[in-house]
C-alpha cells in the first residue's frame, strides 16, 4: 500500500509485454507475474485482506495514494522465484454480480472470501466457485478464505465446513484475520506455490 | 557533427511516421489488425532509437517517454481512423441516450453508495476530469483522464476512512461512486464505448492501471 508499490512500475509495463500479460503473463526465467481476483459478499472483508498483504511489508503509516481495487505486490519464495499479484477488488454487492467476469476474465488466481461469522456470506462464497466453475478460466488456482477469524467467539460457520467444501471443489482453505494480520501471508504464499508457471519453473 | 546526426535522425523517423500513416490509412480499419500493425511499428522504432548514436547515452525512462511521444503522435495524427468507426458510434449514440435518461432521476441511494461518501464537491471534481477526455485524441491521454478521476474519488475514500476511523475503502465502494460519477458526467459523451474499445484493443489497459 505504501506509495513505492502503487507506482507505476515503468520497467514492466511496456508495449511488450501488455500484449501477454493476460493468463498468466510473463514468466520470464522465475519471475511470475499474475492476476488475482478477490470475489465475496460486500463486508466480508475482501479489501482488508489485500490491504493487510501490501501494506504489512510497509511502513503502516504510509499515506495510500491510489486506492484498494487494484493493487500490486511482489513477494518472494523460498527458491528466489518472485511473483507480482497484480490484485483486482471487486464490488461484492448483489446488484453488481453481472460485473464480476469482466473481473476474473484472464484472472490465474481467484481468492473467494467468507465471514466465519455469517453464514450468508459462505452461501455466496459457493455461488462464486460454481460461477467460476462454469465460467472461469479451467486452470484458475482458487483458494476459500474465511475471514474474520479473531472473531471466533461468534463463529457460526464450522472450520470443518470450510475444508470439506473446499477439498470437494479442489481449492486451498485457509481461515485468516485481517484485523490480526493472522495467515495473511500465508494466504498469499501458498498461492504463489500453487501457481503452475512457478512450480514447474 | 551532433546537429547532422540530428537532423538526419529527424529525417529518417518523419520519413518513417509518414509513410506508417499513409500505409495505415490505405487498409481497410479492422481494430485487431491496426492494433499490431502499431504494435510492430513502434517496437521497430524503439529498436532504431536504441541504435542511433544520438540516443547513446539515455536512460530507459528516456526512451520509453520518446516511445510514447511518437506514439501520441501517430494516434493523433491516425485518430479519425482509429477511433469512433461507424458501428461503434452507433452504439454509443444508443448509450449516451440512455445515461441521458438515467442520468435525470438516479440517486446515489440507487448504487448503494453509502451516506459517509456522499459528496457533491468531489463527485462533481471527478466528473470534470471525466469529461475532459473528449478533448483528447490519443488513447494515452484519454485514460490518464479516467486514472485521474479514479484518483479523485480515491482520495474521497481515503478521507472518510481517515477522518472516520472506518475499514479500509475497497471496490465495495470505489465502483458505485465510479458508477454514479460516469452517469452524471454531462454528454457529449458520445465518444464512451470508442474510447474504452480502442483503449481496449490498442492495449493500454495491461499496463498502466497501477
Amino acid at each position: 500500500m505504501g506509495c513505492s508499490s502503487s507506482l507505476p512500475d515503468r520497467t514492466t509495463s511496456g508495449r511488450l509485454d501488455s500484449l501477454n500479460s493476460q493468463v498468466v503473463g510473463a514468466t520470464e526465467s522465475k519471475n511470475a507475474r499474475v492476476k488475482l481476483v478477490l470475489l465475496g459478499d460486500s463486508g466480508v472483508g475482501k479489501s482488508c485482506i489485500v490491504l493487510r498483504f501490501v501494506r504489512g511489508q510497509f511502513d503502516p503509516n504510509s499515506k495510500v495514494t491510489v486506492g484498494a481495487s487494484f493493487l500490486s505486490q511482489t513477494i518472494a519464495l523460498h527458491d528466489s522465484t518472485t511473483v507480482k499479484f497484480e490484485i483486482w477488488d471487486t464490488a461484492g454487492q448483489e446488484r453488481y454480480a453481472a460485473l464480476a467476469p469482466l473481473y476474473y476474465r484472464g484472472a490465474a488466481v481467484a481468492v473467494v472470501v467468507y465471514d466465519i461469522t455469517s453464514p450468508e456470506s459462505f452461501d455466496k462464497a459457493q455461488y462464486w466457485v460454481k460461477e467460476l466453475q462454469k465460467h472461469g478460466n479451467p486452470d484458475i488456482v482458487m483458494a476459500l478464505v474465511g475471514n474474520k477469524a479473531d472473531l471466533h467467539e461468534n463463529r457460526k460457520v464450522p472450520v470443518q465446513d470450510g475444508v470439506d467444501y473446499a477439498e470437494k471443489n479442489g481449492m486451498f482453505f485457509i481461515e485468516t484475520s485481517a484485523k490480526t494480520a493472522d495467515n495473511i501471508n500465508e494466504l498469499f504464499e501458498e498461492i504463489a506455490k500453487r501457481l503452475p508457471q512457478v512450480s514447474s519453473s | 557533427m551532433v546537429y547532422s546526426l540530428a537532423i538526419g535522425f529527424c529525417d529518417t523517423s518523419r520519413m518513417l511516421c509518414c509513410s506508417f500513416i499513409v500505409s495505415f490509412s490505405f487498409c481497410t480499419a479492422n481494430s485487431e489488425s491496426d492494433s499490431k500493425k502499431l504494435q510492430d511499428f513502434l517496437l521497430t522504432m524503439e529498436s532504431s532509437i536504441r541504435d542511433h548514436p544520438l540516443w547513446a547515452g539515455a536512460t530507459e525512462e528516456e526512451i520509453d517517454c520518446a516511445v510514447e511521444g511518437l506514439e501520441k503522435y501517430v494516434m493523433t495524427k491516425l485518430f479519425t481512423r482509429t477511433f469512433a468507426s461507424s458501428e461503434d458510434t452507433k452504439v454509443d449514440q444508443e448509450i449516451s441516450e440512455k445515461i441521458c435518461l438515467l442520468q435525470h432521476f438516479i440517486k446515489p441511494e440507487h448504487l448503494d453508495i453509502p451516506g459517509p461518501y456522499h459528496n457533491e464537491t468531489s463527485w462533481l471534481f471527478a466528473q470534470k476530469e471525466l469529461q475532459k477526455m473528449n478533448a483528447f485524441k490519443a488513447p494515452r491521454e484519454k485514460l490518464l483522464c479516467i486514472l485521474n478521476c479514479c484518483r479523485v474519488i480515491n482520495n474521497l475514500l481515503l478521507n472518510v476512512a481517515m477522518s472516520s476511523d472506518n475499514v479500509p475503502a475497497g471496490a465495495d465502494d470505489f465502483l458505485p461512486i465510479l458508477i454514479y460519477v460516469t452517469i452524471k458526467a454531462r454528454p457529449p459523451w458520445q465518444i464512451l464505448l470508442s474510447c474504452i474499445q480502442t483503449s481496449n484493443s490498442y492495449n493500454y489497459i495491461g499496463g498502466s492501471q497501477n
